[in-house]
């Protein structure tokens, strides 16, 4: 079993690898960037073939066919990835302390909590049992219905995977798809580290907004990371118009969208922004396209398949969400706002999410002060603020809109659903030291030396 | 001294704002307890196979030993078994791939619940009662 287990990482990686081919003809360097959008690349690539594939077994024979080609892609390719960038030795202390640190409490600590147990891990199991996703019989058992069967199924799909290739389900082999989902979120924050004090501030930031939500099986954690590395990627995408940011960034949003509907919300927020942004900056943009071929297009639409066959399938195996989110929300939202729906949630932000309000007032006095002293806010500094507010504003509404007790909703999760927005407000913070010159510590201790 | 001397404001802002940033790290540790309270590792377990859960309540996990015992497919339950929300829950994550079935052999009931006249009562766990029926 341990054997069967050790070929997913090749496997994922291989998977990943296979999008290679269609990169452009540039060099790329081997770094903690590479590493990410490879294992990201090949958990969403994998996510679609388990969506697309009525068996685990075949879609996993189909899998190792593709990263048998990528790991080929990669061989044949690499006189174009020599080069070992900045994975310096300060980059790889604290990726095996990271390495080493929570792993234990996500791999070796069985499944209690409810979420874990009863949604996540649950639809996992179902898949492992039926032997793929497109035997639904049990997805409309009458007795199934509490499990929210409507939510993605990316881990879910990725677990039953791993326990088919370990050939066990039980409460410990499957939490190996979190440690996976771990590995390539850490990857995709060290990607931008860079030796500097402040980004290793925002992953620990972003590691103490998280907390127990990374360990307990729950998926509130992850989609924040991975919502939060896609911003990351989107920023400094917009700061260089590199490509490989670009694939980072979709690949960890398609992430983030197969992990959690909240994942979805955050994620067509930052997604709005960054169509206003090729829409201000558009020959900026079509100049870095130029060096482009088509086939580079070609792995920025693979990568979200997963999620749109997801939503495909949940639509025609007509698998609706509780919260009843349509046209209908309208008159609930209304009638929530009348009342007294807004007090309820900033009183619940009060009481439990002080930390993420003085973090959002920290945020305003750093934009007051740019801005009073004439300093250029740029796109990549307001960026995560932006989509956070956005993302802040649509959990709002969709907390207006719930058909469930708002009160019992708040109670429930709104230490959960507030995640992404911790994340994306640390990474705010972060954006607005790194690209402001007023605050380079650095600069300013060395000219007074 | 040179430093010191400067009195640059910004430097004192820089400083001011990343002992800000560091105190609201503090208070996201302090804010409440972290995950690692409280667990228990279970190094040697990870590759067992098991035909259920042991984090499953014990009356659950008897009633799954039950049914693996019996080779059932399938239950069914009452109506104040399924409102029992710990009960139901748990055994329906707990005893997957044996499911729910309205036609099924067993019927799980809470000892309140009235048997129906084509089932016979077989067995007796805590607080719920099996009956076999027809």
């Amino acid at each position: 079993m341990p054997v069967a287990l050790s070929l997913l990482p090749i496997y994922l990686l291989g998977l990943g690898s296979f999008m290679l081919w269609l990169f452009p003809k540039q060099s790329f360097q081997i770094n903690c960037k590479f590493f990410a959008i490879v294992l990201s690349g090949g958990i969403c690539i994998n996510y679609f073939l388990l969506m697309a594939i009525p068996s685990l077994t075949v879609s996993f024979l189909v899998g190792s066919i593709f990263a048998a080609l990528g790991l080929t892609i990669y061989f044949y390719k690499r006189s174009q990835f020599t080069s070992f960038g900045n994975f310096s030795p300060y980059v790889a202390g604290i990726l095996v302390f990271l390495l080493l640190s929570y792993p234990p409490y996500i791999l070796f600590r069985p499944l209690v909590d409810h979420d874990a147990r009863s949604i996540w891990f649950m639809h996992g199991k179902m898949i492992h049992h039926l032997g793929g996703l497109y035997d639904h019989r049990d997805w409309h058992n009458p007795a199934h219905q509490f499990s929210h069967l409507d939510y993605p199924k990316l881990i879910p799909s990725l677990a039953a995977q791993i326990a088919w290739l370990g050939g066990v389900w039980n409460d410990f082999v499957p939490k190996i798809s979190i440690f996976v989902l771990y590995v390539s979120c850490i990857l995709a924050f060290l990607a931008y580290f860079k030796n500097s004090f402040r980004r290793f501030l925002y992953l620990l930031l972003s590691l103490l907004a998280v907390k127990k939500w990374i360990c307990n099986g729950y998926m509130d954690g992850y989609v924040a990371w991975a919502t939060g590395a896609s911003v990351l990627a989107l920023i400094h995408y917009m700061k260089d118009q590199k490509y490989d940011d670009l694939i980072l960034f979709i690949s960890m949003a398609s992430i983030a969208l197969g992990l959690k509907n909240e994942g979805a919300l955050a994620i067509l927020m930052a997604e709005i922004f960054f169509i206003i942004y090729l829409k201000a900056k558009w020959r900026e943009v079509l100049t870095s396209f130029k060096h482009y071929s088509v086939a580079s297009i070609l792995p920025l639409l693979i990568l979200p398949l997963g999620f749109v066959a997801w939503l495909i399938k949940k639509n025609e195996w007509h698998l609706n969400n509780d919260l009843d989110i349509g046209t209908r929300s309208f008159g609930r939202i209304l009638m929530r706002l009348k009342g007294d729906g807004p007090a309820l949630f900033f009183n619940s932000i009060l009481n439990d999410e002080k930390t993420m309000l003085i973090t959002f007032v920290v945020i305003l006095v750093l934009l007051g002060l740019m801005f009073l002293r004439g300093i250029k806010i740029t796109w990549q500094m307001l960026t995560p603020f932006l989509v956070a507010m956005a993302y802040g504003i649509g959990l709002f509404c969709v907390y207006m809109a719930t058909t469930w007790d708002l009160q019992l909703q708040l109670d429930t999760s709104i230490e959960r659903t507030v995640l992404i927005l911790k994340v994306l407000l640390n990474l705010s913070i972060v954006s607005i030291l790194c690209s402001s010159n007023l605050f380079d510590l650095r600069k300013k201790i060395k000219e007074a030396l | 001294m040179k430093f010191w001397s400067m009195h640059n404001k910004k430097l004192c802002l820089s400083v001011f704002i990343f002992v800000l940033i560091l105190a609201l790290a503090e208070l996201h540790i302090k804010s409440k307890p972290p995950c690692f309270c409280g667990t228990k590792f279970e190094f040697k377990n990870f590759f067992s196979h098991e035909p259920f859960s042991r984090q499953l309540p014990l009356t659950t996990q008897k009633l799954i030993a039950f049914l693996n015992d019996h080779a059932a497919l399938n239950f069914s339950y009452g109506q104040q078994f399924q409102n029992n929300m710990h009960l139901f829950q748990r055994l329906i994550e707990g005893a997957y791939p044996i499911t729910y079935r309205e036609d099924a052999k067993y019927l799980l009931l809470l000892q309140s619940e009235f048997t129906p006249t084509n089932c016979k009562e077989v067995q007796v766990i805590d607080e719920v009662k099996i009956a076999s029926c027809t």
